[in-house]
């Protein structure tokens, strides 16, 4: 319903990360059962986090093939430390507005 | 449509992109079919088409090539421009000499095409027959020299003055627009 930018994402794609190693396939059902995210957008934000160097990815072998998996590195924890904090505070404000008056 | 067909278009789309970019989609998404296993079409079905696959990751790329150029602050400029001091102030009096030089010929040329007919014309009314034809004729020469040289000239000047500034411009780190010839 409300739209996902690409702050979001990232953060969502480390918080997922850092809690396991996983793979883009798997990470892609993970997210959809969370949020409104289209099958192909993942990709794209796999590549820029491992570009920037926030994940890295290895290879390991599952039934004859390759599976892809991403890692998360200190770099990426530290961006997903900042992303909490930036998370609680736009949660906060928007809150302030949005909330039902309980007094 | 197979997954061996959903890649192959897949990788059709991706034509322009640089090798290690377009195998590294091609790997994600290969092995992501794979993962999806009997649910293939399904799942081909969800990303969309390979068209609307390559444009989001065409569209990434495109963002991640713009590199990060920080943004040269005044003082950089000017601590540059005081660096770099002997090698411009070379430049630029090489190119002020080279317009005063060519100003100078024309100049000369020109004052010579005015003043040696009159020259010639009083010597000839004073019956130096000899002298006045000669300072008629050279008055001639130097109006033909004149004509033939200022094109060039002003061509050789505006050129050199675009280029000086051009290089004058990359030394103190301002970017320089492409130069139209």
């Amino acid at each position: 319903m409300f739209p996902i930018g690409s702050a979001l994402l990232d953060a969502m794609v480390l918080s997922i990360t850092s809690k396991e190693e996983t793979y883009g396939y798997k990470l892609t059902q993970e997210m959809q059962s969370a949020a409104n995210v289209s099958e192909s957008t993942l990709y794209p934000v796999l590549r820029r986090l491992q570009k920037n160097g926030a994940l890295e990815t290895f290879d390991r072998p599952y039934m004859g093939r390759n599976r892809r998996y991403y890692r998360i590195t200190a770099l990426g924890t530290a961006m997903l430390r900042q992303y909490r904090i930036d998370w609680e505070q736009h949660k906060a404000q928007v809150d302030a507005i949005l909330k039902e008056d309980t007094t | 449509m197979s997954t061996e067909e959903y890649i192959n278009q897949l990788a059709g789309c991706l034509h322009g992109m640089n090798d290690e970019e377009r195998s590294s989609a091609l790997v994600y998404y290969r092995e992501y079919l794979a993962e999806a296993g009997d649910n293939a079409a399904a799942a081909m079905e969800a990303l969309g088409s390979p068209q609307s696959v390559a444009e989001r990751i065409l569209a990434e790329a495109e963002d991640a090539k713009e590199p990060y150029k920080p943004k040269q602050s005044v003082w950089v400029t000017v601590l540059l421009a005081i660096a770099n001091f002997p090698l411009w102030i070379t430049l630029l009096s090489l190119w002020l000499s080279l317009l005063i030089t060519m100003a100078a010929i024309l100049l000369a040329f020109a004052a010579a095409t005015i003043i040696a007919p009159i020259q010639g014309i009083v010597d000839l009314t004073s019956s130096m027959y000899g002298h006045g034809l000669w300072s008629i004729g050279s008055g001639i020469l130097s109006a033909g020299l004149a004509l033939l040289l200022w094109k060039p000239f002003l061509k050789a000047a505006v050129v050199s003055t675009k280029y000086s500034f051009m290089i004058l411009k990359k030394m103190i780190g301002i970017p320089a627009k492409e130069v139209r010839t």
